[in-house]
């Protein structure tokens, strides 16, 4: 497999630029996934994915083999999310992004065949969890998917988002204690479905 | 027995604890039956986040992707390597070798041993542990700078951060602060267009915030934030990279530079006070 990336980045270095597309299919949905939990909405995951990948491209001749592409760019992309959150926050217009829209609310519902009471809650589940995703900054939300969602050890995410390690542990757990207080305040109890495990 | 804080359970529910300290974790937990309520919350809290779905990639999707970042595809500029570049690296090694040996050789000797720094000479003479010395003296005198402002003992204080727990926008400014600030302090040179940008919009953001902690009462926060507020003046107005070269021996520089790992330390102490204001 890595030699099907090494083959291409030599192909790119060498002057195909159209070679770099066999690293944008093989990578793109990984790296979509993580922008996409990052950022909460598809159209600012795309806009992350792709600016990680136009990065990467303009640093490939400074890539060292040290790690697979894949990690590489991985590492590029939760840098970038995480500067369209803190961009979006600044903005006025952007109202807070939601961490999965309306997809995992249909997604419940046409899954399972649930029941209209049951979808009703899985739904109201949803927002409540994007409530309490609101109210973290940008920063405790990039590090908290990326290690409770995206399982990254804290080294790694304090790498890629330029902050000391301590950080980067102390913001996750500032996000996991605020969202506790939210979803308790929010919910009066832990009545929340828990998601199946990847 | 010590006491276990929201952050050490949490720890523990992420895998962050080390075998000894899970161990100790898991003993206390059957024995508490208070603690391990707590802790059932938190699990649950990871539960209700843990692995949301991603929409799938659809081929339009990686098709519109391919397009808008093939259109931005530049020609690579490749160092070319070649048998050169190692006799010159290998060249400029030995004449480094040289010039050394001479120096060693050519230095006046002394009978006395050999000449220690002079303390307060200029920055050029000074020793690495006077360098640090001057740093921790600074980092006091930013520490007690802050006490007569503030009429309680400054970011390190275990009383709660007001100000940052009820605004969330602050919280993100603080955040972003600490992430540019520790940027621009591992970097050398002069600042990247892209830093220079977000330093300029913090910059503007920062009074703001500054009056905002001062109305919360929390004057710890604002004290921060008043010095946060000069690094980033003086970041805003450094020089450019033609006048780079005579800022680097400037005493000025040093003295942001300290002040910068001043602000820092702030900062973190803080997050670190808005963490422990969580502890139920």
């Amino acid at each position: 497999m890595g030699d099907v990336d090494q083959q291409a980045i030599r192909q790119v270095l060498g002057g195909d630029r159209d070679a770099y597309r066999v690293l944008m299919e093989r990578h793109f949905a990984t790296i979509f996934r993580v922008t996409f939990r990052i950022t909460g909405n598809e159209q600012d995951a795309e806009e992350a994915a792709q600016e990680a990948f136009l990065r990467a491209y303009n640093k490939l001749p400074e890539f060292r083999h040290n790690s697979g592409f894949g990690t590489w760019v991985y590492r590029i992309a939760m840098n970038c999310a995480l500067n369209l959150v803190e961009r979006r926050s600044r903005e006025a217009s952007w109202n807070a992004a939601p961490l999965q829209t309306e997809y995992g609310a249909e997604k419940f519902a046409s899954e399972s065949q649930r029941g209209p009471e049951q979808a009703l809650l899985d739904g109201e589940a949803v927002h409540l969890r994007e409530r309490a995703m609101r109210q973290l900054t940008p920063m405790e939300r990039t590090a908290f998917v990326l290690r409770h969602m995206e399982d990254q050890p804290i080294g790694d995410i304090a790498a890629a988002l330029g902050v000391p390690a301590n950080s980067a542990k102390q913001a996750v757990f500032r996000a996991v204690g605020k969202l506790r207080r939210a979803l308790r305040v929010e919910n009066g109890t832990m009545e929340l479905p828990a998601k199946e495990m990847r | 027995m010590k006491t276990v804080r929201e952050e050490d359970l949490i720890a523990y529910h992420l895998g962050e604890l080390s075998l000894w300290r899970r161990v100790q974790m898991r003993r206390r937990l059957e024995r508490d039956p208070e603690l391990a309520a707590e802790s059932e919350e938190i699990a649950a809290t990871l539960r209700a986040f843990c692995c949301d779905p991603a929409p799938v990639v659809s081929e339009a999707t990686m098709d519109r992707s391919w397009q808008r970042v093939r259109g931005s595809l530049g020609v690579l500029d490749v160092p070319q390597k070649s048998g050169r570049g190692w006799m010159w690296a290998t060249a400029s090694v030995s004449a480094v070798a040289i010039v050394l040996l001479l120096a060693v050789v050519t230095r006046p000797w002394s009978p006395v041993g050999p000449v220690q720094p002079v303390k307060n000479a200029s920055n050029a003479t000074l020793s690495p542990a006077s360098w640090s010395q001057r740093l921790l003296a600074e980092l006091d005198h930013h520490k007690k700078s802050a006490e007569p402002y503030n009429h309680r003992p400054g970011p390190l204080t275990v009383a709660p951060v007001d100000a940052v727990a009820e605004d969330p926008a602050l919280a993100t400014h603080l955040d972003t602060a600490e992430r540019v600030l520790t940027e621009v302090s591992h970097t050398e040179g002069p600042l990247q267009p892209e830093t220079r940008e977000q330093v300029h919009r913090l910059l503007l953001e920062n009074a703001v915030y500054h009056q905002s902690a001062e109305q919360h009462g929390d004057m710890a926060t604002a004290a921060v934030i008043d010095d946060l507020g000069r690094v980033l003046i003086s970041l805003d107005a450094e020089p450019g990279a033609a006048e780079q070269k005579e800022h680097a021996s400037n005493p000025d520089a040093f003295r942001l530079q300290m002040n910068l790992g001043g602000v820092l330390l702030d900062l973190r102490i803080l997050h670190h006070n808005d963490t422990s204001h969580g502890v139920q």
